[in-house]
């Protein structure tokens, strides 16, 4: 490959393509809205006054919508008919299509973790036997989960409809004397970790290693040592790629993890000799249990199967054990095991058009409880479910979330209107502008349009942003797009007069039943998702959005899901039995791709 | 509205390149409306930019994310309309990897290869710095690397 293939491949791109046909238009263009400015001054006069402009008139779109969502099918536009990250079929294929790889066999499914930024589709229903799981089986103590958290899988797994049976998998994080290890988090299923995290920095960091020797006082000796790591950057995120499994499902899979609870830190050292002592010992575990994966960002159209996921404490006598071995005393041990297990995922962003039945078993330490964990039907944690149900068993002392808990301290996925009209509202004021009855108005007092501009500009808000917002903006847009025309930020960059743009967020409107409902576009990219965590902490101080979506009965993120445990008569309202589930013989929902 | 660089001379000398590296994200189809807008959105900031750098910087970033905005509400992330390639094999291949690419790496690798901005110019088409644009043009190369490398293999596969 070199630079003259890369040009004359670009050269057909521009096939076709006409740039005096574009110059033209740009100067039509020009003069027409010459034209209108001028009309717009000579109409305004010299005097000063306050100048009005207007915004597109929400409130006609909001009428739009809200009629349009009476008549509107009662089904919520789930992500998995509509938005796949890359592909959009929901059908079986039978064929592989272009850039992704097909998966075929075993080995094939093992192979993914070689390359976990690929796009893979699985061709074919796959087959665990017990003795791959035994000594000498080709899976000796378990299948070993596809993606950690240093090296997660980046790509897409379309499961096309097919199932994997026999999981297996057997985990643990057990601090072994003498080397007690540092790890970020632990994941366990058919993938460990699946994140739509595209890009990653390598980063040399100090770290303080045992040496496995002591001195002559019995003390543990220490040596420094420069560690290369990879750390994954948000700044560089692949936008909206990648963490995806769909379409896949498991069946009479176990899940285990064995842990400890005692956490040790870094060992650090307290004098200027070689020979270290400790004072405080921590070990952070996470630990993410699933049977589709520990960790996954987006899973859509997935089902566990008479499927197990045992979470078990599993260290007692060995974190005893490295206490006697350091001479710390006990009391000095702190717990902090994080644990997040789920019929589904460990943890998840987006649980969309899934089932569970998994039989879910925890075992707390007996010596020191785990204060963070999360145990849900579906999944441990979430940001946002929906059109998901799960009827199984949570057994154990680490509890029971029902389906799984919804993050609060999140953007919710999902926003009602009348959360989305306050949103907007407040995003409005801190703009500088006002909205009343449905119409976004401003103030600036100006003697001519240069001026007007230029106090537009000290405030934050170019009159080219508005311009350009009602040239584009019609009546029948919904209220979303105002959301995003005021997601935009003018940014000044330091010393230059130029004002640019950039896009902060992006939201897709569903209708669900009488109501129409906001959805967040997952693939926004998490340095956007942020940047509108802080747009909605600057339009609501003091985290009062929370207490007012749950006034707003705003599930934060989860809607249309079911625990049958709880409700075992429910209708499924909201599932798409047209295209997506259909019932079983019992009247339960099951998805169409497996039947 | 007062204009410090002369907007006419700038679109005439300009519109054919970016016309080109619009069509480099989005495909032919859409190359001229989204340079089209690109231009527009210029025009109405004009007052505001001191020289035909800042014009050229601003002129990039816009495109770019209008090419973005459009590429999202069509719905499909990373493909644009596939261009025809020349009968010979190998830029077929090529111009598949190309779509396969990500709208970002396929403008920062056209922007590089085609339009020969040197790594400073290339960061100011995106707001980056310099450093930013050399790590991203060099993970975009790997990424064609690789394509173009799976694209052999599976050809070799067939019998």
């Amino acid at each position: 490959m070199n630079d003259n293939d890369i040009r004359r491949a670009f050269e057909a791109f521009r096939t076709g393509t006409d740039p005096d046909r574009a110059k033209d238009a740009v100067k039509r263009a020009v003069a027409a809205e010459s034209e209108t400015s001028e009309t717009m001054r000579k109409e305004r006069g010299h005097m000063k006054q306050p100048v009005k402009w207007t915004a597109v008139i929400a409130a006609a779109a909001l009428v739009a919508v809200l009629s349009a969502a009476v008549a509107a099918a009662p089904m919520i536009r789930n992500y998995l008919n509509t938005l796949s990250l890359q592909e959009d079929s929901i059908g079986q294929l039978t064929e592989v299509p272009e850039g992704w790889i097909g998966v075929h066999t075993l080995d094939e499914l093992d192979a993914v973790r070689d390359r976990p930024t690929e796009f893979y589709i699985l061709m074919e229903d796959l087959s665990f036997d017990p003795a791959d799981f035994e000594a000498g089986g080709r899976f000796e103590g378990g299948w070993e989960p596809i993606g950690t958290y240093k090296k997660p899988f980046t790509g897409i797994f379309n499961g096309n409809g097919h199932t994997i049976d026999g999981l297996f998998v057997e985990v643990s994080e057990i601090p072994e004397p003498p080397e007690p290890d540092v790890n970020r988090a632990l994941g366990a299923g058919l993938f460990g970790y699946a994140a739509a995290l595209g890009n990653y920095r390598i980063e040399t960091r100090t770290e303080w290693v045992l040496t496995g020797e002591e001195d002559e006082k019995g003390n543990p000796i220490f040596e420094e040592r420069e560690v290369t790591d990879k750390v994954y950057d948000f700044e560089d995120n692949q936008w909206g790629r990648g963490g995806l499994i769909k379409n896949l499902r498991l069946t009479n899979a176990t899940v285990r993890v064995l842990y400890s609870p005692v956490e040790f830190i870094d060992l650090r050292p307290i004098s200027a000799g070689k020979n270290y002592a400790v004072d405080e010992y921590y070990k952070r575990i996470t630990a993410y249990a699933g049977t589709i994966a520990g960790y996954a960002d987006y899973v859509l159209g997935c089902a566990a199967e008479r499927c197990t996921v045992e979470f078990l404490c599993a260290g007692d006598e060995i974190a005893l054990e490295c206490a006697e071995y350091y001479g710390i005393p006990t009391e000095d041990f702190r717990e902090g095991t994080n644990i997040y297990a789920g019929g589904v995922t460990g943890c998840s962003y987006l649980i969309d058009s899934c089932f569970a039945d998994t039989r879910i078993v925890t075992h707390e330490s007996e010596v020191y409880p785990a204060p963070g964990s999360y145990i849900g039907g579906l999944s441990g944690l979430m940001s946002a479910c929906v059109t998901s149900y799960y009827d199984g068993t949570v057994e154990g002392d680490l509890g029971d979330d029902g389906i799984g808990t919804i993050r609060t301290d999140d953007v919710p996925r999902i926003l009602p209107a009348e959360v989305m009209d306050e949103l907007v509202i407040r995003m409005a004021f801190l703009e500088n502008l006002s909205y009343q009855d449905g119409v976004f108005t401003g103030k600036v007092y100006a003697d001519d349009y240069e001026e007007m501009t230029n106090q537009l500009r000290r405030d934050g808000v170019t009159a080219e942003t508005l311009l350009q917002y009602e040239a584009e903006h019609s009546p029948d847009r919904s209220l979303f797009k105002a959301v995003q025309f005021f997601c935009y930020y003018a940014k000044a960059e330091p010393g230059k007069e130029t004002i640019n743009f950039e896009t902060v967020q992006n939201l897709v409107t569903e209708e669900l039943s009488e109501q129409p409902v906001y959805v967040l576009d997952p693939t926004i990219k998490p340095r956007e998702s942020q940047t509108l965590r802080i747009s909605i902490k600057a339009a609501f101080p003091d985290g009062d959005f929370g207490d007012f979506c749950r006034e707003n009965n705003v599930k934060y993120g989860c809607y249309y899901t079911y625990d049958l445990r709880a409700d075992p008569d429910c209708a499924f309202e909201g599932f798409d039995f047209g295209s997506i589930w259909t019932r079983d013989g019992d009247g339960l929902p099951v998805l169409r791709l497996f039947r | 509205m007062p204009e410090l660089f002369d907007f006419d001379a700038f679109l005439a000398a300009g519109i054919a390149k970016l016309t080109g590296y619009c069509a480099a994200i989005v495909g032919p189809a859409d190359a001229e409306d989204v340079a089209q807008e690109a231009y527009l959105s210029l025009w109405r900031t004009r007052g505001t930019i001191p020289n035909e750098a800042a014009a050229s910087s601003y002129l990039y970033r816009a495109a770019y994310h209008i090419a973005l905005d459009l590429i999202k509400s069509r719905r499909r992330m990373r493909i644009p309309d596939r261009p025809a390639a020349e009968s010979d094999a190998l830029s077929e291949k090529m111009v598949n990897a190309l779509c396969a690419l990500s709208p970002e790496d396929r403008a920062i690798v056209y922007g590089r290869v085609v339009d020969e901005c040197g790594y400073g110019e290339l960061a100011a088409r995106f707001g980056k710095s310099e450093a930013w644009a050399r790590k991203r043009y060099s993970l975009a190369r790997k990424r064609l690397a690789s394509l173009l490398a799976s694209a052999k293999d599976k050809k070799e596969e067939i019998p």
